[in-house]
């Protein structure tokens, strides 16, 4: 009993010891803190935009005495078209593009993980079947795929998610396999094994908590490239319907008057460029604190 | 090395096999008929009808699916819904210019990437390197599109160098802004994955040994560590072909370039079947043909991977971590 307690002590600690490990390299990046601040930072006005601005007047509703105005106060980013101002877009539609590369990421991640996983563990044909299925979409260029799927369910937001989690589960999931096949011969999973235990507790327990740093360095880029796939996938209509704002979509009304305004151009680009940006440079930090290379 | 090539030659018929099954599946099951699009919405309900019946489409999906292969094999991809030709005549006449941009990209972003990626890697922590390594994260992070229309802004509409749009004769000119655009992020991640190599294998004990027997430090860099440090960019470079294929759809519609991405586009939403289907499968055999001729140079020149096929015993080496 004694020896019981002891261990049921030790465990938390050491596990708190590695996450304050990688949190001490990660923080002496300064370019990884950078991003991760500004994320942080974007996330949060993101969530109080209707703090922020007001949606229906701000955003959606059309000024036809206050168009093409240059940034101001008032206007921080300037206004469109339509005089609608384009801070209260690019802020709503950032929203919208954050929750589809979150949601959408965050589902290839699991289906991943459990695709990834299981052909890992299993080997063999089930491997082979598997892996085989994935090298048929790998067949297709990942942005064509989401554009196809996209395109011939039809414009919305659940459409371009469903899509978006289709195009890169396949990617995603060989990173998952190959991360999980150098633990699948560890010696903690042989013991496991040895004990009796159920393949499904290995995998969950022991399997996928030691994969889960090639995993979150890849799902923390994944959502920057998602970010960019939403956009583009808008720019091309695919996405949210107008009038309501989203990144792509506000790019592609600026579009038809960036002869007579530059400002609905350059703002929400750069907006999406920094979101990107910060992810990158987050999971870039991520990767570097994790590389057990490094690890003394 | 001829059976290598063979045997991925061979493979390559399931995967297409598999990718024409899934966007055929894509564009059938979803809302929508060829009828409709094609009479428009003023046809009566009987004409959808019959002409749906006469398309076939009220076959069950397999049925349809495997005349569509029965067909394929003799050559025969289907008309398209819009324009009545055969679908391969639009495709090849749209082709060359999609190839074309994507080929100038390419070469653009090797051209752009190893250089800089090698001079950041020999002198890390200068402000070459740190000025490379932050526009590489840039240009990794922008939305092509939107790079296109900051270049249309700027050098169409503000000096007026160059054309926005593919229209009248074409010139060199025409292609400039497309192929930087596509170029830049491709050109970005060849920079940091030379540049990641570079370092790695300047590491090594070889390229010590190289050092300390004497060899100057250009022997030692371009000779000795570059040739080993390009060899994974070249996977790179073949993967990146398909990524460019993807950005090539949104390049074209900014531009209006009459390639095969717009022909795709259109094609998608004009529920033109046999046009999309026909559209998506040649971009993947692109792609996998691509994939295919770079993974051959690669076992050509990594002397590693030709003695497997080479030396006449085949060393099963599926996964090194197994071993």
């Amino acid at each position: 009993m004694p020896q019981n307690i002891l261990q049921k002590s030790e465990r938390p600690k050491a596990r708190k010891s590695r996450f304050a490990e990688v949190w001490k390299r990660f923080r002496k990046s300064n370019l990884a803190m950078f991003g991760l601040i500004v994320i942080l930072l974007i996330i949060v006005m993101a969530s109080f935009a209707s703090v922020i601005c007001n949606y229906e007047n701000d955003a959606i509703a059309q000024h036809y005495d206050a168009r093409f105005l240059s940034p101001s106060w008032e206007h921080p980013f300037g206004t469109d078209d339509y005089g609608r101002d384009i801070f209260a877009r690019v802020l709503f539609g950032t929203r919208v593009s954050l929750v589809v590369g979150i949601s959408s990421t965050a589902l290839a991640c699991i289906i991943a993980c459990f695709l990834g996983s299981i052909v890992a563990y299993y080997g063999g044909k089930v491997d082979t079947f598997l892996m085989r299925i994935l090298d048929v979409f790998m067949g297709i260029p990942t942005l064509l795929l989401a554009i196809a799927i996209a395109a011939s369910l039809g414009a919305g937001i659940r459409n371009l998610i469903l899509a978006l989690v289709i195009s890169q589960i396949p990617g995603f999931t060989r990173i998952v396999r190959s991360a999980v096949f150098n633990i699948t011969d560890m010696e903690y999973v042989e013991a496991a094994k040895a004990y009796g235990c159920s393949p499904l507790y290995i995998i969950v327990k022991h399997i996928l908590p030691n994969a889960m740093g090639t995993i979150i360095v890849q799902a923390t880029m994944s959502v920057a490239a998602q970010i960019l796939n939403t956009a583009a996938l808008s720019f091309l209509g695919l996405g949210q319907q107008a009038p309501d704002p989203e990144l792509g979509s506000i790019l592609s009304d600026a579009k038809e008057y960036m002869r007579y305004s530059m400002w609905g151009v350059l703002f929400p680009g750069l907006t999406i460029s920094v979101i990107a940006l910060s992810l990158n440079l987050v999971g870039d930090g991520l990767r570097d604190a994790l590389d057990p290379r490094l690890k003394k | 090395m001829a059976k290598y090539i063979v045997k991925r030659l061979l493979l390559m018929i399931p995967v297409l096999l598999g990718v024409s099954f899934i966007v055929f599946g894509i564009m059938s099951f979803t809302p929508g008929d060829p009828a409709t699009a094609i009479l428009g919405t003023s046809a009566t309900k009987e004409q959808i009808a019959k002409l749906n019946d006469q398309l076939g489409m009220n076959d069950p999906f397999i049925v349809r699916y495997l005349r569509y292969v029965g067909g394929a094999i003799h050559g025969d991809f289907g008309t398209s819904y819009r324009t009545r030709k055969p679908v391969f005549d639009d495709i090849f006449a749209r082709f060359g210019i999609t190839f074309r941009i994507d080929v100038l990209a390419i070469c653009l972003a090797v051209l752009i990437g190893i250089p800089i990626g090698v001079i950041s890697a020999v002198k890390q922590y200068s402000g070459v390197d740190f000025v490379s390594t932050i526009m590489a994260m840039f240009f990794a992070s922008v939305p092509q599109f939107w790079l296109a229309m900051m270049f249309v802004m700027i050098f169409s509409l503000k000096l007026g160098w160059l054309p926005s749009t593919f229209t009248g004769t074409i010139t060199l000119k025409h292609y400039i802004m497309p192929v930087v655009t596509l170029a830049m992020a491709t050109a970005a991640s060849i920079l940091r994955l030379t540049r990641s190599n570079m370092l790695e294998t300047i590491r090594q004990d070889y390229v010590r040994t190289a050092r300390a027997k004497g060899a100057s430090e250009r022997m030692v860099i371009y000779k000795h560590a570059l040739r080993n440090a390009l060899l994974p960019v070249i996977t790179v470079v073949g993967n990146e072909f398909g990524y460019l294929l993807g950005g090539t759809v949104i390049v074209e519609a900014i531009f209006g370039i009459p390639g095969l991405g717009s022909l795709m586009i259109t094609s998608i939403r004009a529920k033109d079947i046999p046009q999309a289907t026909a559209c998506i499968l040649f971009l993947s055999l692109l792609n996998v043909v691509i994939v295919l001729v770079v993974d051959i140079l690669y076992a050509y020149i990594d002397p590693r991977i030709k003695a497997k096929y080479m030396g006449g015993v085949k060393r099963a080496a599926k996964h090194p971590a197994k071993i």
